[in-house]
């Protein structure tokens, strides 16, 4: 069974910006989420377990190894897929697989070849291969992304915002992908997609300002909130009179009108009861989050 | 509106850091830059080339124009990165979707940012003006080498040159960055135009090209090196560049096509999106598996061990490289390159505008040259490339989070500059053979080729090291790259700094030259011992560079720090402790041979032993010494252990009339070697190890008259890995001065340069004792303490070799298995030997003299140097003939001319003996019409030296050197006329006038009259020509002869007191008439100047007749000994010539078409002559042929393009 543990993690970038405070997780195998709004801290989290960054304090453990004295020893059992990349322009989709293949230590001709073909496959660019990257969509990008990250066959898998950027059939393909790849690693899927998680995760925890807000599985989380979750149809300027006096979590746009997420323990009159989903753990956690902007 | 647009712009590179920067390095870069010239850091004022007078100040306008302009050549670099930043920000910021949609006229943006960006570039470096006033102020600094202050001497080169330098480039960046849109191009082609242009200017050799250049060069440097050297040390201190002649033609040409080029740019400007290339055309072929073949395998078995590292560092090579050379700017480096060594190639060591021979040798180490300078730039920009590689395609992250080592990445780096850097060398290489077998020379070593091109990527290896290491510490890739430069900039001038022993020179290898003669000779140990010290640092810096490697995302300074002693591996620790023992046992080994086994002195340490020498021993000079009259000497040669044993049996006598108790000599080298025995019995009085000195008391007095015996001994054995390029394994040459003791006062270890005297508080020192100076006089000027001496000599070498010294050969004998040769002269000689020993192939030929002498003449050279023997033999004949007709009957048997190794071009004149360089004629290459014969004229020069110097011997004093060296030429030039004609010899003294207007702006203290000239070649040897030749022109060839004649008659082989130029020219002067006695002594006495120039030329064709019609403006001055000059009246007769094709023997010859009505009275101003010719004209000119001491030689002569008709 393979752990990742992080305890007291905090890291101060040298502008004032605290991206992370005092961040303890722990993940097990399986797949993780890791949900947050922007500037959460979420990716300097990811990039700190991936090596590519050194925290102020604090540490991380891979099966009881530290990964900042050991380094090297991490990148070895690593699938790193960062927010945002390019690849060299004037390489083919084979070249580049089979370049990153080499760095991740795959130096048996016979087996990468067949390693870069099955994931060239996998990711549906086997037809593209011998085109230049530098003329991929985003979301070809994407999947040559994910095919780098998974090729060595990694222990610790960690995607940051992967389905950012891919249409609803990609994204699709792409979390059949890691529900595959998933079951014997620790995956730890870094996202702003609620849906992202529900779908796919058996663990997570919520970030936000650098801070671990809640820890937990999805089912159990969402469960918590059964009974408690209430939603009406109100016009535009009832908002702020709803908002003073119930405790609404968040609110959208509807048909013209607006339609707020209440969170009440008892029962609201004229309030509809609602199924509680992810979302709705998301909000109650992080507030404001999922308001309307008050008109300006 | 366009205002705020302006002040926004302005305020967003106020706000860069970089800005501040950049004007902090230049403000330090003037400061420290006049700080180092006027001696900051070594407490001795620098001399550049351009500043080279005592009387010249360290703030001159010339020195302050000259290092503004040179550091133009650093703003070439500085501006493209900083003006692609503001006209590429909004494509760097990917902002430019905003801006490009908003309501802004496209022009006036690009011109607010034009305007904006030039502007701070002039203000920015204006920065470095300041810092070169404010230096002045210095209050460490001696006030007296500064002028007053002049802010025009700043301004004047700031405006002219920099700022219109400024303007020229960026308008090339500009079109750059609208065109591509990308600075790294802006970048690149800053760097590559830095590349062309000092390429440019380091081949412009050629006096012919020097207009050429001048005219189109685009940072107009060589322009200003036109205009200005023939400048005076007093024009160097005052003088501000005009806005005339070549600058102005240069500056307007450039401006007008930085218009241009703006113009354009302003056209090209679009508010457009960048196109991203679609990869339409693919060129791989992936012959991989078909999709269907595939198997998973849910284990992937990878093993980490040293073959998966060397695997991965294969493959990662493969890709860098593949990504390298696919690149624009790797294809346009490659261009450049190929075009620039094609250019070059037929440059290669040119003298007198004639080239060499393509041997091999030649070749390649001047292709070495080009690459290595290329190399310097490749590495910089590249390395840039490399390390910066991944980030700028933003896939930094997955190589990072790959267990791929950074020193997998790092080698990989090192390999790849260093084999694509390997690549040039094979284009090179096949250039030059090519070029080579174009020529028809098909003698090619291939191994030299091979050789050279590993001396090549030693360097290479290195700066590659140090460059992965800068471009990680430095924040980006710009700064890198600089870094770069500065560094390798910097450590030239680490000796000014007072950092002067060979340990601390950065990087800096000996030298290897290579010699046909010698092949590599003694220069590889030193050289691979420099090689194994800078290696190891270099690998050591390396190994920092890994351990800094930049990986991840960005991160403080405290994360970098902590990289250097966290997380060493054991490969990396192991590493530098085997790197830094090595550094530290070579560093040894170069201390032990430089400090130990040799002397080494610091420079500083040098002027004070001297300047205690003086205060110690000058009253030695009123020492009155016995004189030699006999040399007797053993000299043997050990050409393998590259050891010279020396002894010799000495006779002095006394010629004085007093009786002396007291003798003083001074060795070579006071060695424990030394052993000497005198006839007499002495006493040591001083024995000084620090100067070699020897004093003696003699037991008894030597009488006058009387002679003591003096014999010596000395053996001289190769220590460590020294260079010797005089003892050498196959090519030895040395002289006497080498190790003869020397018995009277060496005046040679006083510092010569006032400036340093005054310093250590001794009494200004003229370089030459007044001509009437009786007690100097009694010393000729090549040794003080013998006039004429008997001579004889056994020479000892290896039995494969001929050794020769003067005189002639009496007997040879083997034993030992040693050659040993006897040579006497038989009458006496100066006190001045060679020795030379080498595997001679001899060419032999005999002249016979009109009294029936039979002369033998010998050229001893290396086997397969035949090319220019026969012309060799003409100039020995003909100057044989010329000179026993007009001089004196020559007055040995023989003539021997001896090759020796390139280390040293030049040739010797000894007593029927000439050392004479392979590097000076031996392998000139002199077909074609335009190439001067300079084997021809060295030879002929050479020759002379037997009557001029070595029948009559001037005095040591000033002039001494006029009946010497200017005769010596005169006597060649007339004997070259004979044989190529008075027009030819037109073009050979245009060199030699040239030489003299550049020489005498370069004078160390002060232009003497030719009369008095104080050992200054360009006096002795370049005036000394056009006067001597001059003269002749005017007063005819038979009286200068008789005046020579008289002299040997008169002065040869005499005894003291010696000739002095005063006697000389009571000689001479008798021969010249009444009208032209002004024009002799202003010549000889003087230092007058003209300025003769043509400033149009028509012709008109008149029946059979062709009427030349010139108009020439002509002045004279009369100059001071440091260049200040007045005009003087002018009325004189001057050559005005026309030049037509004749065809001579079937050859088209270039003649002059009025060869009896030549001469021209023409006053100061404006003149026109006119005159008739009777063939087609092709040239005409005022004084084209150069008789009278021009201050600029290109503008006497006209192309005669059109005939026209006079109706």
């Amino acid at each position: 069974m393979k752990k990742l543990t992080i305890s007291g993690l905090s890291k101060t970038y040298s502008n004032g910006t605290t991206a992370l405070k005092e961040v303890n997780l722990e993940v097990n195998q399986g797949m993780f989420g890791l949900l947050g709004p922007n500037g959460a801290g979420k990716s300097t989290l990811m990039r700190t377990i991936a090596t590519l960054q050194s925290s102020d304090s604090g540490n991380i453990k891979f099966d009881s190894i530290d990964i900042q004295e050991n380094q090297t020893k991490i990148k070895k059992k690593l699938g790193f897929l960062p927010q945002s990349f390019d690849f060299y322009p004037n390489l083919s989709a084979w070249d580049t697989l089979n370049y990153y293949a080499i760095l991740k230590g795959i130096t048996n001709h016979n087996e990468r070849k067949n390693l870069v073909t099955e994931w060239l496959v996998k990711v549906n660019l086997y037809d593209q291969r011998k085109k230049r990257v530098g003329g991929f969509s985003g979301g070809m990008k994407q999947r040559l992304g994910i095919a780098q990250a998974l090729i060595a066959n990694p222990e610790l898998v960690i995607v940051d915002e992967p389905t950012a950027g891919l249409d609803p059939k990609e994204r699709n393909h792409f979390h059949n992908i890691l529900s595959e790849i998933g079951e014997d690693k620790i995956v730890i899927l870094s996202t702003h997609i609620v849906d992202d998680v529900s779908d796919l995760c058996t663990d997570m925890a919520i970030i936000n300002q650098g801070q671990v807000i809640l820890q937990g599985s999805p089912l159990a989380e969402v469960e918590k909130l059964t009974g408690r979750i209430w939603r009406k149809i109100i016009k535009k300027d009832e908002l702020d009179w709803y908002s003073s006096e119930f405790e609404v979590i968040s609110s959208h746009l509807y048909m013209g009108d607006i339609r707020v997420i209440v969170y009440s323990d008892s029962d609201l009159s004229g309030f509809e009861l609602k199924t509680p989903d992810l979302e709705d753990v998301y909000f109650k956690t992080i507030p404001h989050q999922g308001d309307i902007v008050g008109g300006e | 509106m366009f205002f705020n647009l302006l002040a926004y712009e302005y305020k967003y590179l106020l706000r860069r850091v970089s800005t501040y920067v950049y004007a902090l390095i230049f403000f330090s870069l003037g400061f420290l830059l006049m700080n180092a010239f006027a001696g900051a850091f070594t407490g001795i004022r620098i001399h550049t080339m351009n500043s080279g007078a005592e009387q010249s100040f360290t703030n001159s306008s010339i020195n302050i124009m000259m290092i503004s302009s040179a550091l133009n050549l650093l703003l070439i670099l500085f501006i493209g990165g900083y003006l692609s930043d503001i006209l590429l920000k909004d494509f760097s910021h990917n902002s430019y979707q905003l801006v490009y949609t908003k309501q802004i006229q496209k022009n006036k943006l690009l011109f607010a940012r034009l305007f904006v960006g030039i502007t701070t570039v002039i203000g920015i470096f204006f920065f470095l003006q300041l810092g070169l006033m404010l230096a002045q102020f210095s209050p460490w600094l001696e006030s007296k080498q500064f002028q007053p202050f002049n802010a025009l001497y700043y301004l004047n080169p700031f405006f002219k040159i920099s700022v219109t330098n400024i303007l020229i480039a960026s308008s090339f960046y500009t079109l750059i960055a609208i065109i591509s849109k990308k600075k790294l191009y802006v970048n690149m082609s800053a760097v590559l135009m830095y590349l062309v242009y000092t390429a440019i200017m380091a081949f412009n050799s050629k006096l012919e090209l020097k207009e050429i250049s001048a005219l189109f060069d685009m940072f107009g440097l060589s322009t200003l090196g036109l205009m200005t050297e023939n400048w005076t040390i007093a024009q160097r201190n005052t003088e501000l560049l005009p806005f005339s002649s070549y600058f102005m033609y240069n500056r307007l040409l450039w401006l007008g096509i930085a218009l241009l080029v703006y113009l354009l740019s302003f056209k090209l400007y679009k508010f457009e999106f960048p196109l991203i290339k679609s990869g339409s055309k693919e060129k791989n072929k992936v012959k991989e598996a078909d999709k269907a073949s595939y198997v998973h395998y849910g284990v992937i078995s990878i093993n980490w061990n040293f073959m998966t590292y060397l695997k991965q560092l294969s493959h990662y090579f493969k890709i860098e490289f593949k990504i390298l050379t696919r690149s624009v700017i790797f294809k346009i480096f490659g261009v450049v390159f190929i075009l620039f060594v094609l250019s070059s190639l037929s440059n290669y060591s040119v003298i007198y505008d004639t080239a060499v021979h393509p041997v091999t040798y030649i070749i390649t180490e001047n292709l070495k040259g080009i690459v290595l300078a290329f190399s310097v730039l490749y590495i910089a920009i590249f390395s840039s490339e490399l390390v910066w590689r991944s980030r700028s395609s933003n896939c930094d992250f997955f190589e990072d989070s790959s267990p791929l080592r950074n020193s997998i990445k790092a080698i990989s780096h090192v390999s790849t500059l260093t084999i694509s850097i390997a690549i040039l060398w094979i284009i090179g290489s096949i250039i030059g053979v090519g070029y080579q077998l174009y020529l028809g020379f098909y003698n090619i070593d291939f191994s030299l080729y091979l050789i050279y091109g590993g001396l090549l990527l030693i360097p290479v290896v290195m700066y590659s090291a140090v460059a992965i290491l800068f471009q990680n510490i430095m924040p980006n890739r710009m700064a890198g790259i600089l870094l770069f430069f500065g560094f390798f900039t910097f450590v030239d001038y680490l000796p000014y700094i007072g950092l002067e022993h060979p340990l601390w020179q950065m990087f800096d290898l000996p030298g290897v030259i290579f010699s046909d003669m010698n092949g590599f000779g003694s220069f590889l140990p030193k050289y691979f011992t420099y090689v194994i010290y800078w290696l190891s640092f270099s690998l050591m810096l390396f190994i920092l560079g890994i351990r800094l490697y930049r990986t991840g995302a960005n991160q403080g300074f405290k994360a970098r720090v902590r990289k250097l002693y966290h997380g060493w591996t054991l490969a990396e620790q192991i590493s530098l402790g085997v790197m830094l023992i090595i550094f530290i046992a070579s560093g040894s080994y170069i201390f032990h041979n430089t400090n130990v086994l040799n002397t080494y002195k610091t420079q500083k340490q040098s002027r004070e032993l001297s300047v205690n020498f003086e205060k110690e021993y000058k009253h030695l000079e009123k020492l009155n010494q016995p004189r030699v009259t006999d040399v007797d000497l053993n000299v043997q040669i050990y050409p393998n252990e590259l050891d010279v044993q020396v002894s010799g049996d000495l006779i002095l006598q006394n010629k004085q009339n007093v009786a002396l108790d007291t003798l003083i000599f001074f060795t070579n080298k006071s060695k424990d070697n030394f052993k000497f025995s005198l006839s007499k019995e002495y006493e040591i009085l001083t024995q000084d190890e620090d100067y070699n000195l020897f004093m003696l008391k003699l037991a008894s007095p030597l009488l006058p008259g009387d002679t003591l015996t003096f014999k010596f001994s000395d053996y001289y054995a190769h220590q460590g890995y020294e260079v010797d390029t005089n003892i050498c394994e196959n090519g030895t040459f040395f002289n006497s001065s080498t190790f003869m003791p020397e018995f009277s006062y060496a005046e040679h270890y006083e510092i010569s340069s006032n400036e340093i005297r005054k310093k250590y508080g001794l009494e200004p020192k003229e370089r030459m004792a007044e001509r009437d100076d009786l007690k100097a006089r009694g010393n000729h000027y090549i040794s003080k303490d013998s006039d004429w001496v008997n001579f004889s000599a056994t020479v000892g070498t290896s039995s494969d070799q001929i050794a020769v010294a003067p005189g002639y050969l009496v007997d040879s004998w083997e034993k030992d298995g040693r050659k040993q040769f006897r040579y006497v002269m038989d009458h006496p000689i100066l006190k001045f030997f060679s020795f030379s020993s080498a595997r001679y192939e001899i060419e032999k030929d005999t002249w016979v003299s009109n009294s029936g002498k039979e002369v033998a003449l010998e050229i001893y050279h290396h086997p397969g140097h035949e090319y220019n023997l026969a012309s060799m033999m003409k100039a020995l004949k003909m100057g044989l003939t010329y000179y026993s007709e007009n001089f004196m009957e020559y007055p040995h048997k023989q003539m021997r001319i001896l090759e020796f190794p390139r280390y040293s071009t030049f040739a010797q004149s000894f007593p029927n003996t000439v050392p004479y360089s392979e590097g000076i004629g031996f392998i000139a290459r002199l077909d074609g019409q335009e190439k001067q014969d300079y084997p021809f004229f060295v030879t002929a020069h050479e020759l002379a030296h037997q009557w001029w110097a070595h029948v009559v011997i001037g005095a040591d004093v000033k002039g001494a050197v006029l009946m010497s060296e200017a005769l010596a030429q005169y006597s060649a030039l007339s004997v070259m006329e004979e044989e190529y004609g008075e027009v030819k010899m037109g073009d050979f003294l245009k060199h030699e006038l040239h030489s003299y207007v550049v020489g005498r702006s370069s004078e160390s203290s002060k232009e003497m009259p030719l009369s008095q000239v104080e050992n200054q070649q360009y006096i002795h040897y370049n005036k000394g020509s056009v006067v001597m030749y001059g003269l002749k022109a005017y007063i005819g060839e038979d009286a200068i002869n008789t005046a020579l004649k008289n002299v040997v008659d008169k002065y040869g082989y005499q005894e003291p007191p010696y000739i002095n130029s005063e006697e000389f020219l009571t000689e001479l002067y008798r021969e010249v008439p009444d009208s032209l006695q002004f024009l002799a002594k202003e010549m000889f006495e003087d230092i007058i100047l003209y300025s003769n120039n043509v400033s149009k030329v028509e012709v008109f064709k008149e029946d059979e007749l062709f009427k030349v019609e010139l108009e020439i403006e002509c002045y004279k001055m009369r100059s001071d000994s440091i260049g200040n000059e007045t005009q003087v009246p002018l009325d004189e007769w001057i050559e005005v010539l026309a030049f037509t094709d004749k065809f001579v023997n079937g050859e088209k010859t270039k003649v002059v078409a009025n060869p009896d009505n030549r001469w021209f009275k023409l006053q100061s101003g404006k003149n026109k002559v006119s005159f008739y010719v009777d063939s087609k004209p092709i040239e005409a000119g005022v004084d084209p042929l150069y008789r009278l001491l021009d201050k600029n030689v290109f503008d006497n002569r006209k192309t005669i393009k059109e005939i026209k008709e006079r109706l």
